[in-house]
């Protein structure tokens, strides 16, 4: 085998006979040879992401080059490594590029990513497993992948024009258009109710519709960029806080009908919008009509400076609005300590990466869990109905998300009058948008955002409703 | 009410602020900025009622007080203040509270407040971009980084050697009563970049922004030091990256580049927030960087920011701590705080008193500016 190290792409069919070639090649003379494949298609999606694509096929070059070797990307996305594997075991096994220690580095690097994590890299002995090595190449190639773009930034003009067109939008919109609301909930405990009955309104969440920002501008990589998601998110602080004074000192359309249900409504803030004057403003208004809010903080905007957050928490005692922190996801759960904030509440992002974890990373999540709380703990983004099974089965009673949403259209469509034309879709869109636009949709706007949501829907009905949605 | 009347002494608050960084004495200043008072709050009276709302400020212990250009003025005092600081900033509020919405203006814009020793380099930024020097150097007002001219500093980085504004400072180990250079710290001067590129932008105005800035800094350091002669010559040394820089082509190139006498003595400083970014990615990376032979440090370390995150379980190698009175009373406050695993570099430690102490209470790492 030649000991130049050559990359070869697997979109062609001139370099699917390379491989062969290669395969050939080898298994005439296969003695001290090796193949190892790294099966990045049995990933658990979003992975592969590009970066680890790229930093694997790194690893698997480094050792090529030293074992005269060749890496070769299939078409399936997974990569190929033939190369020599000198004798001396033990001198080799202690360089992480050694092909023996290949396997182990490749566990560290994607373990968490796999569900069984025997089926991440085959290694083939090509002296004593020569068939089933030519077996494994001549296979028919499983489902093409299609090539991640590219995660380098966009450094054309034409991202500055979208960027600064997206901080135009957010400055001068109508803010109620660019506005959702969600309610989470409380599930009670009630064996053989049906699953509306047994949800109680927790608090009602005041986003920015990404959705409605999406139809009228791009905003993909503002979205894809944590950095410049803050930057936006700091931007519409001020927007936010004003536009919510004014709803309570006047016309009340947001702020009035939580205040009726004496339901919590929940603001996303930078800790710099909470020290700013226009907070102080909102919670001198929400003290003088009753009004009830809370401020939800990301963890990443509170270590992006404690001091500062360390005051805005004391100005959020001192209006008595609650504190809740969000943006935490299966992984942030396990390197962080948000209940060092004395949060009310903490926002866990669902995945079904929570549902299988590695044995290790299960320990780290339930110990997380304990520390926190499972009763301040609201499972976010709950978006199916295997969300709520996990999180009861580690008490976590508190959900938000697309599934509950769902749950609570379908309690509302079986008693109002005037949803016959209505679809379980349109009703979960009216209820989330402020827009008076979407809601005018609406027969009967005021059982919208109203609780409890009556009879009819179980989880079962919920389930297939949410299956039925295209 | 009689305004007070202080010296106008932008020297003096510069060398006060040195003194208390160097001999790492705790004191707190606030900066108010009666020069962006906007127009409706723009009067003689306005400036005066600013000013007096900071006056109950000068009676703080050993409060010190300075006028500087454009009628901004600082007070330094020791402790915290606590109670005199909440009735500034809530008599500055009370006046930014009777502007029109449409000039609405941050607190924090107004008026800022800095810890010291560990904020000195932010105040002391912040005089610079406001000295008279830089103000006579602008041929308009200073402005915040916008996204616009974000696109275009990427543009105009995204091929440019930046060799010139990159930085070394040493971290020391004291070893006994000797000490030797442990390792380089690489940075690049973001300042000294915005002096040439953008003068008339203030870059950490938006965080978010400048972190986003520091991504496409990453990438030109990365590429300066891509081939094997850019490392030959070097000892140990430490970079400042984002994790999306440490996922990146470049970091490859460079990681392909490193001699194998450097390999085990680089060590990847990265900050919390951008972790938290992408905690996925991270751990991912981090891994990659461990396989690599990598130590990785966490940045701007303090024990508020220890109280949320999890050095252990991130699993990284050294944790950046400013040395201040605080933990100079009590050093365990900080080892309570970190798995033994972990090891501490003091920054901030740069008088001969702080060495000793370093010396004496077992932290051998220390960052001298």
């Amino acid at each position: 085998m030649s000991g130049v190290v050559a990359e070869v792409a697997a979109d062609s069919a001139a370099s699917d006979r390379a491989l062969m070639d290669m395969a050939e090649r080898a298994l005439r003379a296969p003695r001290g040879k090796l193949a190892l494949a790294l099966h990045l298609s049995r990933l658990r999606p979003p992975a592969p992401r590009p970066h680890q694509t790229r930093m694997a096929r790194a690893l698997l070059q480094d050792t090529a080059q030293l074992h005269s070797g060749q890496v070769f990307a299939l078409r399936n996305g997974d990569l190929l490594l033939l190369c020599t594997a000198p004798p001396d075991e033990q001198r080799l096994i202690t360089t992480p590029s050694s092909p023996r220690a290949l396997p182990a580095a490749l566990l560290r690097l994607f373990g968490a990513d796999i569900p069984d994590q025997e089926k991440l890299t085959t290694t083939w002995r090509l002296e004593d497993e020569g068939d089933r090595f030519w077996m494994f190449v001549t296979a028919p190639p499983g489902p093409a992948q299609a090539d991640a773009a590219e995660d380098a930034p966009d450094d054309s003009g034409d991202s500055a024009a979208r960027l600064t067109a997206l901080d135009t939008l957010l400055t001068t919109s109508f803010l109620p258009d660019l506005l959702a609301q969600q309610t989470a909930i409380h599930l009670q405990p009630g064996r053989g109710l049906p699953l509306s009955a047994r949800l109680t309104p927790l608090f009602r969440e005041i986003t920015f519709s990404l959705a409605t920002l999406s139809q009228r501008t791009d905003i993909a990589e503002a979205v894809a960029d944590p950095f410049l998601f803050r930057h936006f998110t700091k931007l519409l602080d001020a927007r936010m806080l004003e536009h919510m004074h004014a709803d309570l000192e006047q016309s009340g359309k947001i702020t009035r009908g939580a205040v009726r249900q004496n339901l919590r409504l929940h603001l996303n803030l930078t800790p710099e919008g909470i020290v700013s004057t226009a907070f102080a403003r909102l919670a001198d208004a929400a003290q003088r009509v009753g009004a009830r809010f809370g401020v939800e903080v990301s963890l990443m905007e509170a270590t992006a400076d404690p001091q500062l957050m360390d005051y805005a928490r004391r100005l959020l005692d001192m209006a008595g609005f609650p504190l809740i922190v969000d943006g935490l996801d299966h992984v942030a759960l396990t390197i962080s300590h948000p209940a060092g904030l004395r949060p009310a509440l903490v926002k866990l992002t669902w995945s079904p990466l929570l549902a299988d974890p590695a044995p290790d990373v299960r320990r780290a999540i339930d110990a997380a869990i304990a520390r926190i709380g499972p009763e301040r703990l609201v499972l976010h983004r709950a978006e199916g109905e295997d969300a709520l099974v996990w999180g009861q089965a580690r008490g976590i009673m508190r959900f938000q998300g697309y599934f509950l949403d769902a749950v609570q259209a379908a309690g509302r469509i079986a008693t109002c009058h005037s949803a016959r034309a209505c679809t379980l879709r349109q009703c979960i869109a009216r209820a989330g948008a402020l827009s008076p636009a979407i809601r005018m949709g609406c027969g009967n706007p005021g059982l919208l955002d109203m609780a409890p949501y009556g009879r009819g829907a179980g989880s079962q009905e919920a389930a297939h409703a949410v299956a039925r949605i295209p | 009410m009689q305004s007070p009347a202080y010296p106008d002494d932008m020297v003096g608050l510069r060398e006060l602020v040195q003194k208390t960084a160097l001999a790492a004495t705790q004191r707190r200043a606030l900066l108010l900025h009666t020069d962006r008072l906007p127009h409706a709050l723009a009067k003689p009276q306005h400036q005066r009622l600013a000013r007096a709302a900071i006056e109950g400020l000068t009676q703080a212990d050993r409060a010190q007080p300075f006028e500087l250009s454009r009628g901004r003025i600082a007070i330094v005092w020791r402790d915290r203040g606590g109670r005199e600081l909440d009735t500034a900033m809530a008599a500055i509020s009370h006046l930014l509270a009777d502007l029109p919405e449409s000039q609405a203006l941050p607190l924090g814009q107004l008026a800022s407040v800095y810890d010291l020793p560990e904020q000195a380099d932010w105040l002391l930024d912040e005089l610079r971009e406001n000295s008279p020097l830089a103000a006579a150097n602008d041929a308009g007002p200073s402005r915040a980084l916008d996204i616009a001219m974000l696109a275009r500093l990427e543009q105009t980085l995204a091929q440019a050697d930046i060799s010139r504004f990159i930085r070394w400072r040493p971290i020391l180990r004291l070893n006994g009563m000797a000490q030797v250079t442990a390792w380089e710290e690489r940075y690049v001067a973001a300042h000294d970049i915005a002096a040439t590129l953008c003068p008339d932008r203030r870059i950490k105005a938006d965080p978010w922004l400048f972190r986003r800035l520091t991504r496409s800094f990453d990438r030109r350091m990365l590429a300066s030091m891509s081939s094997p002669q850019d490392m030959r010559d070097s000892g140990p040394f430490a970079l400042n990256l984002n994790v999306g820089t440490l996922l990146g082509p470049e970091f490859l190139r460079f990681d392909a580049a490193l001699p194998a006498t450097l390999r085990g003595e680089v060590t990847l400083k990265l900050s919390a927030p951008d972790i938290l970014s992408d905690p996925a990615g991270f751990v991912f990376a981090r891994n990659f960087a461990n396989t690599r032979g990598y130590k990785l440090l966490l940045r701007h370390g303090s024990a508020a920011l220890l109280a949320l995150f999890d050095i252990g379980a991130a699993e990284l190698d050294y944790v950046e701590m400013p040395y201040t009175p605080t933990l100079a009373a009590d050093p365990d406050s900080a080892r309570l705080l970190l798995p033994a695993r972990v090891q501490t570099v003091l920054t901030g430690a740069t008088s001969p008193q702080a060495i000793a102490w370093a010396r004496t209470h077992g932290f051998p790492l220390v960052r001298g500016a």
